[in-house]
């Protein structure tokens, strides 16, 4: 039996306090360097662990400060980021707590393990990457900055060895990633996020990228309720792909109405197929349809 | 099965289902009736969770509108965890497709790792539609996938929170290998001096694995080892703190859940009534019977 590698706590006051600091001046903040001990002592009234069950694991945590501070020096720290070097960050962080084996156990799953990631291990690379203002970004949930990190790479890996294992990670946008992993009947379920992920990037290579935002939000709102009926993740890899892929196909037709000609659906009523005709007759083509 | 919509298709009513409901336990023992709740659940105890169906194939049929002989049923479960109001992850276990008549009642069995949950355990079984199916009314369900029965349960799992003696076991030949204390049969790793620490963030107990015999003695909950255990660590925690003066005088302002307000209230355990200077007094004068007192108090009696 593997055992549970346990990860310090971070308690709501804990979280509290953290952002009292942030706010009120630079005394109270961490002092970037500093030492897994020093950041501990900072917060000993609010930092627990499970009391049983598992193992505490210093060396692990001591590791991902190292990691994320190496992968933050990177990508521009301490200087201020552009948003190409916050993207970087975003996706070689989720690309590490993606692959990393011990990060896989429910300790992951808890919101007050990633508070105490962001408020006390990892608080400069949080105050780096957002402000000192956003308390979502701190506080454990959806929107902390390292916990969305953890569920994008741990959800979106295509496999180890595989060539292109952080493709999707690297391809979506951000505003992809949040219709995604902000939605929790999507979330929690890993192959409906993937195919989501890879219909987006299909679409976004037929219609640009500058059109996705209304697509996602349409499709997501569809996917939702076909999945209230049909269990898409019972459906094979292919058959899941095709039904997800369709509902993106049908909404960009929508949006962007020459995706109809562009996606060569030959099912399209008959007065689709005479309005493509006299577009195309406009356009120096041919007036009957091909 | 409730829902709080209608599903555009005929759906299977529960007789036609026969499921009644979830056993829970540890794998190897009895298993009991799911509650909301489980008790005594950390990541080391892996669980089993058995639910027997006596699905009324031919009834299906009938529910649906579909004939028989076309008929294919997925029985599908799936478990979750996290909290919120949708797990935070779910994992399909189960898929097993029925296209016949059951000639006895179809047993499932999951094994559950706990290393993989957290805060709450949830079990949804469903029955969907196996394949695209042509035939049928205009009612009946026609994609694969689609959903046609569901039982969802959802179970706290009760990890004690910060009410539980924080304590592992480790084998000190390789984890303190070299230390004075390699082999002792337990170590507790605390700092003197930080009373207002939270308790269950900055003391741990470690109980020695390469001692079999005494690991397995607190493995069962053995009275007299764990009064043992506990009256050392009352010890060495009250002397500690009673010896270093500034400490004494903040016991009283510590707040509840910190080591302080531990220390406070197991003093007041063994010495009732008494002020932090006088069991001062009485440590330096007579230790015996202040060591004992602390240790008599660690009696936990009996563990079910």
């Amino acid at each position: 039996m593997t055992v549970a590698k346990l990860l310090p706590r971070l308690s709501p006051i804990g979280v509290d306090k953290c952002l009292a600091d942030l706010s009120n001046s630079s005394d109270g903040r961490i002092r970037p360097g500093s030492d897994l001990d020093q950041r501990l002592r900072a917060y000993e009234a609010h930092v627990w662990y499970a009391a049983s069950g598992g193992s505490v694991d210093r060396a692990l945590v001591g590791e991902i400060m190292g990691n994320i501070d190496a992968i933050a020096q990177e990508c521009g720290f301490p200087h201020p980021a552009s948003e190409r070097q916050k993207s970087d960050f975003d996706k070689r962080v989720a690309a590490y707590f993606g692959q990393h084996p011990d990060l896989d156990g429910g300790e992951l799953l808890r919101d007050d393990v990633w508070a105490f990631m962001s408020c006390v291990l990892l608080q400069e690379f949080a105050v780096w990457r957002y402000s000192s203002e956003q308390k979502p970004r701190f506080a454990g949930g959806v929107r902390n900055t390292f916990q969305r990190l953890w569920m994008r790479g741990r959800t979106l890996d295509q496999g180890e060895g595989r060539e292109d294992r952080w493709h999707l990670l690297n391809a979506l946008s951000e505003d992809a990633m949040v219709q995604i992993f902000e939605r929790a009947s999507i979330a929690g379920d890993a192959r409906l996020s993937r195919a989501m992920a890879a219909a987006w990037f299909a679409t976004a290579e037929r219609i640009g990228r500058g059109k996705m935002e209304v697509v996602m939000r349409r499709a997501t709102k569809l996917l939702r309720l076909r999945n209230q009926v049909v269990d898409l993740a019972y459906l094979s890899d292919e058959a899941l792909a095709a039904e997800v892929g369709n509902v993106f196909a049908r909404v960009a037709a929508d949006v962007v109405p020459e995706e109809v000609e562009a996606s060569g659906q030959d099912d399209q009523p008959i007065i689709s197929r005479i309005t493509r005709a006299i577009f195309k007759a406009r356009k120096g083509g041919t007036a009957l349809p091909t | 099965m409730t829902t709080s919509f209608a599903l555009p298709f005929l759906t299977l009513p529960d007789e036609v289902v026969g499921f009644r409901d979830w056993l829970i336990g540890d794998p190897g023992s009895p298993l009991f009736h799911i509650s909301s709740q489980l008790d005594d659940w950390d990541y080391a105890r892996d669980l089993q969770l058995d639910t027997r169906l006596e699905l009324d194939f031919a009834g299906a049929a009938a529910s649906l509108q579909i004939p028989e002989d076309d008929l294919k049923l997925a029985i599908v479960a799936k478990t979750g965890s996290g909290n919120g109001r949708f797990a935070r992850r779910t994992e399909r276990v189960l898929t097993k497709v029925i296209d016949g008549p059951l000639h006895e009642p179809l047993a499932i069995s999951l094994p559950i790792e706990s290393r993989l949950l957290s805060g709450r355990l949830l079990v949804r079984i469903e029955v969907l539609l196996a394949e695209d199916i042509p035939t049928g009314s205009a009612l009946s369900p026609k994609t694969a996938g689609s959903r046609l029965w569901s039982d969802t349960s959802n179970i706290h799992l009760e990890d004690g929170g910060d009410t539980r003696f924080p304590m592992e076991m480790v084998p000190f030949g390789a984890a303190f290998p070299g230390q004075k204390w390699e082999t002792a049969p337990w170590y507790l790793h605390w700092r003197p001096g930080s009373l207002q620490a939270d308790f269950t963030g900055s003391v741990r107990l470690y109980v020695n694995a390469d001692h079999t015999a005494l690991t397995e003695r607190v493995a069962e909950g053995d009275p007299t080892t764990l009064q043992a255990i506990l009256g050392d660590v009352m010890v060495q925690m009250c002397r500690g703190t009673l010896e270093d003066e500034d400490a004494r005088d903040t016991l009283i302002a510590c707040e509840d859940g910190s080591v302080g307000s531990q220390i406070a209230s197991w003093l007041e355990m063994a010495f009732p009534g008494m002020r932090p200077e006088e069991i001062r007094g009485l440590m330096t004068a007579t230790p015996g019977a202040f060591h004992a007192a602390l240790h008599a108090s660690a009696d936990m009696g009996e563990i079910e």
